[in-house]
């Protein structure tokens, strides 16, 4: 008798347990970033040494700009059901294409709207070929990727530019405003804004986030589903040339190999953790860029404290899974 | 114990959503070898309920007592269900898209063979479950490259093949013809001679007098009543169902209005034809406010008529004219900014963003005209929304809840919103009705007639017959993709209807 009273009970336990889950589990989608977040912040207090300072956090906020305008574009891309492997990729051949044209004596303005404008194109294309010949993005982008990066090693012809010579483009990266402070700390508001806004509170948001939940219901409640895809690709291209621009410039060299490496990577990431939902139909604007300054801050946490830079892409691959696992199970 | 003849006993089960009390202390018994109707208005509880007894949703902690072939159970999922021999087929209906049909009717049970699947048995078998069905088809199709009524009786199959005592069927009968339904209800009466219980959810009462033995009524989530189907005319079934005398709605009938007939043509179209044979020359023309029925039996061309209307289907040849003027619609997009409004049949697939509010999923097609500089307005988002909730008397905790938490019934009332709210010219209705509860339906037929006395035109599809004859001032019987038979006014009556398909086919 005791022992089934004790079966009994043990399941009425395990009963609340789940039943705690339920309540606990979408609260982890939607605050895990933030709880991450705390949980590094405080973490680095206590632990790191020299890091409760205002340069170490302008350090952050301009190690994290590039990032952001990646993963707005992806966030963008993915809550409508897709995805861009490109973006890395596409900022190399951004930082490519304005470095030649530079080279050719070009005006710097005129050179970054051009390479913006082919970049665009690149967008245009993925855009298409996936809206209206139906390839899976994951695939497409790929091959951009692989295409995008070949074309600007062979530009580069497989060297590392420097960029000291080029005056704009080098003071671009370190120029300071209103004071003492990187004029990255401007583009991080800037690109915040323009997400909130974009995805937040426009009508191209609103059909992003209808088209990922649905696209045929979205066409058959007169979206223009094809044009609203494409878009979404140009901009993503968009966003990464962008942020090619203000990484290569950052680092003040060209190494065509590197730049934008892994970029991918660290913006879907960015946007997992941020609670977006992965299969599309829901975007956490605000997620993301917690996302973001989180994947700079476990680089910047592993450095401060000596510990292999390996370390912290098993952080970031732990970090994806994890929160992958978590919203896998608010799908039923 | 006490009387074997009971399968299943829920006492005092109650269930909380946040924000709602989906059930409050229900009762619920089954008896052996009984077709038991679970009735009530969307939004009743009737899913929650079943969802209970599967266990896909446990009841709040505490709550009541759970008994199934004399054991207290708690099944955990949908398989440990299946395990106690409870099997279920769910309102929306959950099938593996790309599998075959054998698989998804043997999913989780495919015959072995030295470990691996036997495909040649398990096809031979499923091919000889949905002939059962008197169902002739290819079994190793997707599912997904059928039909819905065919998706339907897959799923059937399936609850069947499973050595079930209990088989549940949360609406399995709204996406079905009279004949398909027929042939489900031999089967019903096969199990029931077997002694295996059913539990028979539908809001097409007809069918509750056919088939049901007992109904239980359920109303906001609370019991109300469980009586014989011979000790509950319709009239006091639907009064329980609505908490309210029935009378009006039971007595309603279609005021007919000649004059329509004079108004002028707002859309036709003029021998349309599809390559794939689907359409084969149909003319058909609407009249401003007038309520134009499309009879016709499963395949006669309704829908892919309806869609070349609005747009979504390129692929046919033949004239169209919008007050008389030729357009071609390349797009729903095209269709849309013209005015016009398509309501789909497939709710789950071609209607709702599940994981929207009802909010968004009202005001999707206008947000573009709500809002300035690209950006919306969700004041006049929400206002529209309270409008049409009121109006409809949706019922949702709040105008921000996604609608994948509405019930079945209430999801196909943000739908009929989404295209009222649009304020179109002409509004396309296919099957607008599926899965909603006769007060709604009431609600909705009036709002049918009103709008079209506004002037706006309404092309109404509709397999039940008598819909269309309480609501249509003319009536167009379709076969195998040809229009065959015009009903006006006074003509149109089910027998007639009747009549017309029977005589396409000879
Ligand atoms: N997952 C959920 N979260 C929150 N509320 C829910 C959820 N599922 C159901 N509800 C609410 O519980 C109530 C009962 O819903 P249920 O689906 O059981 O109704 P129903 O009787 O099956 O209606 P219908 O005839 O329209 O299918 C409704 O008010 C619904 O909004
Ligand atoms: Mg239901």
């Amino acid at each position: 008798m005791d022992h089934i009273v004790k079966k009994i009970d043990d399941f009425y336990k395990r009963l609340e347990k789940s039943n705690k889950w339920k309540i606990i589990q979408p609260i982890l989608v939607d605050y895990g970033a933030t709880i991450a977040f705390i949980f590094l912040i405080s973490f680095n207090i206590l632990f790191t040494p020299n890091f409760f300072q205002i340069s170490t956090f302008l350090l952050i906020i301009k190690q994290t700009t590039s990032l952001i305008f990646v993963a707005v574009g992806m966030t963008i891309v993915i809550s409508m059901g897709g995805t861009d492997i490109s973006v890395g990729s596409i900022m190399a051949f951004s930082g490519i294409l304005i470095v030649q044209m530079l080279v050719m004596g070009m005006n710097f303005y005129v050179s970054i709207i051009l390479a913006f404008i082919i970049c665009a194109l690149v967008g245009t294309f993925n855009g298409v070929i996936i809206s209206k010949v139906g390839i899976q993005p994951i695939i497409l982008t790929l091959v951009m990727q692989i295409v995008l990066r070949g074309f600007t090693v062979m530009l580069a012809k497989s060297t590392v530019i420097p960029l000291h010579k080029y005056k704009l483009l080098y003071r671009l990266g370190i120029m300071r405003v209103a004071g003492d402070i990187p004029i990255q700390v401007f583009f991080f508001a800037f690109a915040v804004i323009i997400a909130f806004l974009l995805i937040k509170k426009s009508v191209f948001g609103k059909y992003i986030e209808a088209i990922g939940s649905s696209r045929k219901a979205a066409h058959l409640t007169g979206i223009r589903t094809d044009f609203i895809m494409i878009l979404a690709y140009i901009l993503s291209a968009l966003f990464a040339s962008f942020a090619g621009l203000l990484e290569m410039s950052r680092t003040a060299a060209l190494d065509p190999n590197l730049l934008g490496k892994n970029f991918e990577l660290d913006a879907i990431a960015s946007v997992a953790i941020g609670g977006t939902s992965m299969a599309g139909g829901k975007a956490h604007v605000l997620g993301t860029i917690m996302g973001c300054v989180i994947m700079t801050m476990i680089g910047t946490t592993v450095n401060m404290n000596n510990v292999p830079i390996a370390v912290s892409n098993i952080i970031k691959a732990g970090i994806i899974v994890f929160s992958l696992a978590i919203q896998h199970k608010s799908t039923d | 114990m006490e009387n074997n003849n009971i399968l299943l006993k829920m006492t005092n089960i109650s269930k909380t959503f946040p924000g709602v009390k989906a059930l409050s202390n229900v009762d619920f018994t089954v008896n052996r070898g009984e077709v038991m109707g679970l009735l009530g208005e969307n939004g009743a509880g009737k899913s929650t309920l079943i969802k209970i007894i599967t266990g896909y949703y446990r009841r709040d902690s505490g709550s009541g007592e759970y008994l199934f072939d004399g054991k207290p159970v708690n099944p955990t999922n949908t398989l440990a269900a299946q395990k106690l021999g409870i099997s279920t087929i769910f309102q929306e209906l959950n099938l593996s898209p790309l599998m075959s049909i054998a698989e998804n009717i043997y999913l989780g049970n495919q015959p072995l063979k030295n470990g691996i699947i036997n495909w040649k048995k398990m096809n031979e078998d499923a091919k000889k479950a949905m002939l059962d069905l008197g169902i002739d088809v290819d079994v190793s199709k997707p599912i997904n490259s059928v039909s819905t009524a065919i998706q339907q009786m897959t799923a059937i199959a399936r609850a069947i093949s499973t050595d079930a005592k209990l088989i549940i069927m949360d609406e399995a009968t709204s996406s079905l013809d009279n004949n398909e339904v027929n042939t489900l209800f031999d089967v019903i009466r096969k199990l029931k001679a077997k002694g295996i219980s059913v539990i028979f959810v539908t809001h097409k009462l007809d069918e509750v007098y056919r088939i049901c033995d007992r109904g239980t009524i359920l109303k906001d989530g609370k019991f109300v009543v469980c009586k014989p189907m011979s000790e509950l005319p319709k009239l006091d079934l639907i009064s329980y169902m609505l908490g309210r005398d029935a009378r009006e709605i039971v007595n309603k009938k279609k005021v007919y209005n000649k004059e329509i007939q004079e108004n002028e043509t707002y859309y036709e179209a003029r021998n349309i034809r599809k390559t794939n044979c689907r359409l084969n020359g149909i003319n058909i023309h609407i009249k401003k406010g007038e309520v134009v029925g499309l009879a016709g039996l499963l395949g006669s061309g309704r829908t892919e008529l309806a869609k070349v209307i609005f747009g979504d289907d390129q692929k046919y040849i033949g004239y169209t004219f919008l007050n008389g003027i030729a357009v071609k619609f390349r797009s729903p997009h095209d269709a849309v900014k013209n005015k016009l409004a398509f309501c789909s049949e497939d709710r789950k697939a071609e209607g709702i963003f599940p994981y929207m509010s009802v909010e968004d999923n009202i005001t999707m097609p206008q947000v573009g005209k709500l809002s300035k500089f690209g950006l919306i307005s969700r004041r006049k988002q929400k206002k529209i929304t309270e409008r049409y909730i009121s109006k409809l008397s949706i019922k949702t905790p709040s105008s921000k809840t996604q609608i994948r938490d509405l019930s079945g019934g209430n999801q196909q009332k943000v739908i009929f919103s989404r295209w009222l709210a649009m304020e179109p010219d002409m509004i396309i209705l296919d099957e607008p009705t599926r899965g909603i509860d006769v007060g709604a339906k009431g609600e909705i037929e009036n709002i049918i007639s009103s709008i079209a006395k506004q002037g706006i035109s309404i092309l109404y599809i509709s397999s039940e017959n008598d819909e269309l004859v309480r609501n249509c001032d003319r009536v167009v019987v379709l076969y195998e993709g040809k229009n065959v038979k015009e009903l006006v006014g006074e003509e149109i009556s089910s027998e007639s209807i009747m009549a017309a398909i029977a005589a396409g086919k000879s």
